[in-house]
Formats: C-alpha cells, structure tokens, sequence
C-alpha cells in the first residue's frame, strides 16, 4: 500500500470506530434525525424496506414503545424510553476494501422506561460499514443480538428466553448461536 | 527529504501498531465469549509460553480449554486501553474489562486489568502475554464489601483472588505514609 493509502486506511478506522458511540449518542438523545444520518441513504433494513425513513419509523416505534411481554414481572411492557445509557466497546473492524468494512461491538445498556422500570442489556451488534463521498455509514440496519435483558438487581440465569424484540429482558440468542461456542462444548453433531 | 521520508514512516508504522493492537484487545473478547478457541490462541505469538510451562499455541488452546469450561454465558466488556510503543517490534498496554460470568446459578462480574506485552512478527501484532489483576468478583445480588477477600468466584480455575489495588507500589507508598489512615 502506498502511504496515501495507508493513512486513509488509518483514518478511515477512526470514523467507523466514531460510528457506534455517535449512535449511542444520538439514541439517548432521542434525536431520530441525527441517528438515522449515521446510516447510509439506501440502507437496507431486516425486512427488506430500504431508506432512512423507512429505518427512521423502525427507531421511532421501538423508542415509543419497549414491547410487551416482558419477563420481569411488575413493570409494563409498552411503555417507551425515558433514559438509553448504551456504552459501547470492544469494536472489531475487517476491512474489505477501501470504501467497505464490516464490524462487531459489544454494549451494555442501562434503559429506564417512561413508567419509571429500568432494565439493563448485554447486546453485540454485527454491522457493516460503506464509505459514501468519503464518509462513513452504517451500510444496513445493525443486527442486534442480545445475549440477556434483566431487571435491576436480577440474575439472568433462570429468565425465559427474550425473544427480542418481542421481550426486553430474558435470555438472548447469544452465545448459543455461534457455531464455535457450539463445538466448544461438544453440541454441534 | 530523505530523513523525512523516514520519519513519516516511522509515524505511520506507530498509528498502525495502535490500530492493530487495538483490535487485538476486542478480537480477544470476541473470541472468548464465543470460546472460538482457534481464533483466541492465534491472536498470540506461535511460541507464546502458557502459565503452566507450556509452549505454543496448541499447549494454550489446552490451558485455555480447561480454563474456560467452569462457565457457560460470559461477556467481556472492555475500555480504557493504554498502548506503549516500545521499539518497532513490542509494545506493552493495559486494557479494562468489566466481564460477567454464568457460573451455575451465580452471575459473577469480575472487574479486572489485562496486563498485556504485544509483538510484532512478520508485520503483524501479536500478545506475547496477557496476565489478569482482579479488582474483586461478585454475584450481581452480592455486595463486594461483605465477600472475603472481596472475591466470589467458586471454581475459577485461574485465578483465586483479587489483587488490586494493594499491589499497586504506589498504592501502597500513598498509604503507608499515613498508617493509621489504611482503609483495609
């Protein structure tokens, strides 16, 4: 690589790692405009609509509204957020290209909900990343995998599976979907 | 320009060791919790030395297997990582981390320091070592305050208390200079 090369690489790394902190960001302000800005103008969402208003209505209903069936028995599903602490770490980044990379980042949430409940999370997002008239975007709608929602003062061991997003807490899909935590212990025949 | 040339490679080298030991620490946490025990031990130099006198990474991925079989859910959150260069090839850092961990019915958080000596082979950074300092382990219905040792972590098979921050020279040197003000 050339040296023009490398310190593009090199700056490019420092936007995509800006990225999950401005989204932490600009969730716990509530600011949908500013969140879904984070997102390239096409970006593909789970369900196959595209755009940034299609994914701005998604963050709106999930802020209004946190579900029901919650498994923490006493606080209300439905009501929406009041407070999103998402502190975020551990951002693993492989580029595949230089307008093109693909990420992993782990997040512990604090949420409290309008109706006063509060509830934590451990969620790893899985993202991909585009470089657009060169700046950064989540590419697609982030995958959210929880691997358990609690109430405070809660262990996760016995929770029922969450479901989410039909639940906020409960037991997540990780760590049993990943096919190495599988034939770590012997369950992948 | 020649001598220019020279240090602007040199600062480029710099930024990208950074960059890659940075993703060392979160590829570690990554592979752990998913106990992808593969891509743990290659995130280690091909002769790195295990703590029960082991050498490479076949001997690690044993060490690590026995180590990690006691718990079933864990998340290692980490932050505050330091990285100093200290020639072209090593690098030493210090990375927090905040793991929780499914011990039986017991759901164990663990705050702690990695202690971390990197290597660089064949243009790629490696761990030569990493060593884990405590601060305490408990349940998240447990106060630490009222834990022996302020560490609860039943059959860890790695580590069996917590060492910091008494082992802090200076922590020390702060507190013995005023002996009756010890809060131990």
């Amino acid at each position: 690589m050339s040296t023009a090369e490398r310190l593009d690489a090199l700056v490019s790394a420092q936007q995509v790692r800006d990225l999950p902190p401005r989204y932490a960001a600009a969730y716990a302000r509530l600011d949908l405009d500013e969140l879904v800005r984070l997102y390239a103008p096409d970006v593909e969402l789970h369900d196959g609509r595209r755009g940034r208003q299609a994914l701005r209505d998604h963050f709106e209903r999930g802020m209004r509204s946190t579900g029901v069936g919650s498994a923490d028995g006493g606080s209300t599903g439905g009501a929406g957020l009041h407070t999103v602490i998402l502190h975020t770490g551990d951002h693993l980044i492989d580029f595949a290209g230089p307008d093109s990379a693909q990420g992993s980042v782990y997040c512990l949430g604090e949420m409290q909900r309008t109706d006063g409940s509060w509830y934590r999370q451990t969620i790893i997002y899985t993202d991909a990343y585009t470089r657009l008239d060169g700046s950064w975007y989540f590419a697609r709608q982030r995958r959210h995998e929880l691997v358990y929602g609690a109430p405070p003062l809660t262990r996760p061991n016995q929770l029922p599976a969450a479901n989410w997003p039909a639940s906020q807490t409960g037991r997540g899909t990780l760590p049993g979907r990943w096919p190495s935590w599988q034939r770590f212990w012997g369950a992948d025949a | 320009m020649a001598a220019a040339e020279t240090d602007l490679e040199t600062r480029l080298q710099a930024l990208e060791a950074y960059e890659q030991i940075r993703q060392l620490a979160a590829r570690y946490a990554h592979a752990l919790d998913s106990r992808d025990i593969d891509a743990l031990t290659g995130l280690f130099v091909e002769d790195v030395r295990t703590a029960d006198g082991g050498v490479g990474r076949g001997a690690l991925a044993s060490w690590f297997d026995a180590v990690l079989r006691p718990f079933t859910t864990t998340f290692h959150l980490i932050g505050n990582h330091i990285i100093d260069l200290v020639d072209e090839q090593h690098a030493t850092g210090i990375v927090y981390c905040r793991p929780e961990h499914e011990v039986g019915d017991l759901w164990i958080v663990m705050p702690l320091q990695y202690w971390d000596r990197y290597e660089q082979r064949d243009g790629a950074w490696y761990f030569r070592s990493r060593s884990i300092h405590a601060f305490y382990a408990a349940d998240v219905l447990e106060n630490p305050a009222t834990l022996p040792g302020r560490f609860h972590f039943p059959g860890n098979p790695m580590l069996t208390q917590a060492d910091l921050p008494e082992r802090w020279e200076s922590w020390q040197r702060f507190w013995a200079a005023d002996p009756t003000a010890d809060p131990r």
